[in-house]
């Protein structure tokens, strides 16, 4: 019998029982009858080494900036701190400590942040949209050419890159139209 | 000057939801699930490392835009053959068929659908950019080796059995040793399976 591991049923959460495996990349849950592939890893199976801190038993020892009483086993790659495991973070390919991850994610770089606004996006729909029912440019247009200029040095998209086309195309269509709305203005003043 | 590199790869191209769509990225180490309205990006990091297994289960996304296609085909095909043989021409009930039939054939082009899941230590994770299975496929197979190369230390070695602890008379006759302070399994992030969160205040280590 094929004995699967005892993951949740990706649809009903349920745990698969064992008889659920059909072989070992392929079932179906038999409470809400999904059947599905499936593609294992090592790390389902193996057991990660977890490093213990060890007690700094002689006043020689160098102990941990955060933990006084752990003895250091590595140093910090960001600020060189001595850090105890407790202490050491593997982040982006380095041993960081807690300090230096927070400072990463206050900074905004690419490998924290969890979420952009996009005010390219935003400047040319607010150019863009408005012009199915045109007398809303008359707000819209200056709201996007703000939107223009506010997002010019804001970060973009972290997987589009830094292109600011979008950003060029709304300050150009927003400049459009304000400009069609000063010189229909003007025109009208002159007829009167 | 040179260019500078990317970060990211594309996995996918988007795939669209209900108001938003996804897409897949690929760094070094991790895989990046990127939702967007248009208007705002989330992005879902999964460590390489920390992924266990991928589940892929047969959905009936396909079977659905057949129907849907084939019935707008089908009663715009009665509609423009009524209006050709009253003598008129069937110009937007043809356009509604030729454009029905084609959405057809290309929905039943794309191959049977799919969901993929992703197990980590923590979550499952579905990843709404593939939805069909042979691109599905695609992207597994490309994921696979990078995935594998990310675990290899876990193939190498064999779960580390490590030594008990000394008793704890051992620390008694030290009088300098002080119990150390052992992190909390919730604290670890090498055991999770999303990028390690932090925590704004450092005095808690």
């Amino acid at each position: 019998m094929i004995v699967g591991p005892a993951l949740p049923c990706p649809k009903c959460k349920r745990v698969l029982e064992s008889y659920s495996w059909h072989d070992a990349s392929s079932g179906s849950c038999r409470r809400c009858e999904t059947e599905f592939e499936f593609f294992p890893f090592p790390a389902l199976s193996a057991t990660r080494s977890i490093s213990t801190p060890q007690a700094a038993e002689l006043a020689a020892d160098s102990v941990c900036f955060f933990h006084v009483e752990n003895r250091a086993e590595a140093i910090c790659e960001g600020c060189g701190r001595l850090l105890c495991p407790v202490c050491t973070v593997k982040f982006t390919g380095q041993k960081l400590c807690p300090s230096c991850i927070a400072g990463t994610k206050s900074s905004d770089t690419s490998h924290t942040v969890r979420d952009r606004t996009l005010f390219d996006g935003i400047a040319l729909a607010l150019a863009l949209l408005p012009l199915l029912m045109w007398p809303f440019t008359l707000i819209t247009a200056p709201v996007a050419l703000g939107f223009v200029i506010f997002g010019w040095k804001k970060p973009c998209s972290l997987v589009r890159g830094r292109s600011r086309v979008r950003l060029v195309l709304a300050a150009v269509i927003a400049v459009l139209e304000i400009g069609a709305w000063v010189a229909g203005f003007t025109y009208l003043a002159l007829k009167r | 000057m040179a260019k500078k590199e990317k970060f990211y790869t594309r996995l996918t191209r988007n795939a669209s939801g209900l108001g938003s769509y996804s897409s897949l990225w690929l760094a070094a180490d991790h895989l990046m699930i990127v939702t967007s309205t248009g208007y705002t990006e989330n992005y879902s990091r999964l460590l390489l490392r920390d992924i266990q297994a991928f589940f892929v289960v047969k959905t009936d996304r396909r079977l659905w835009w057949s129907l849907g296609w084939g019935a707008l085909t089908l009663v715009n095909g009665i509609i423009a053959a009524m209006t050709y043989n009253n003598d008129d021409t069937p110009i937007a009930s043809a356009i509604f068929f030729g454009l029905g039939l084609v959405m057809f054939i290309w929905n039943e082009a794309l191959g049977s659908s799919c969901r993929v899941y992703v197990v980590t230590g923590v979550q499952t994770v579905s990843l709404p950019s593939l939805v069909r299975r042979r691109k599905a496929r695609r992207a597994l197979g490309r994921l696979q080796p990078l995935i594998d190369a990310a675990q290899a230390d876990l193939l190498a070695t064999p779960p580390v059995i490590t030594a008990a602890p000394p008793p704890p008379f051992a620390h008694e006759s030290l009088p300098e040793a002080v119990e150390p302070v052992v992190a909390e399994p919730v604290a670890n992030p090498e055991n999770s399976g999303a990028m390690p969160e932090t925590r704004p205040d450092a005095s808690a280590p």
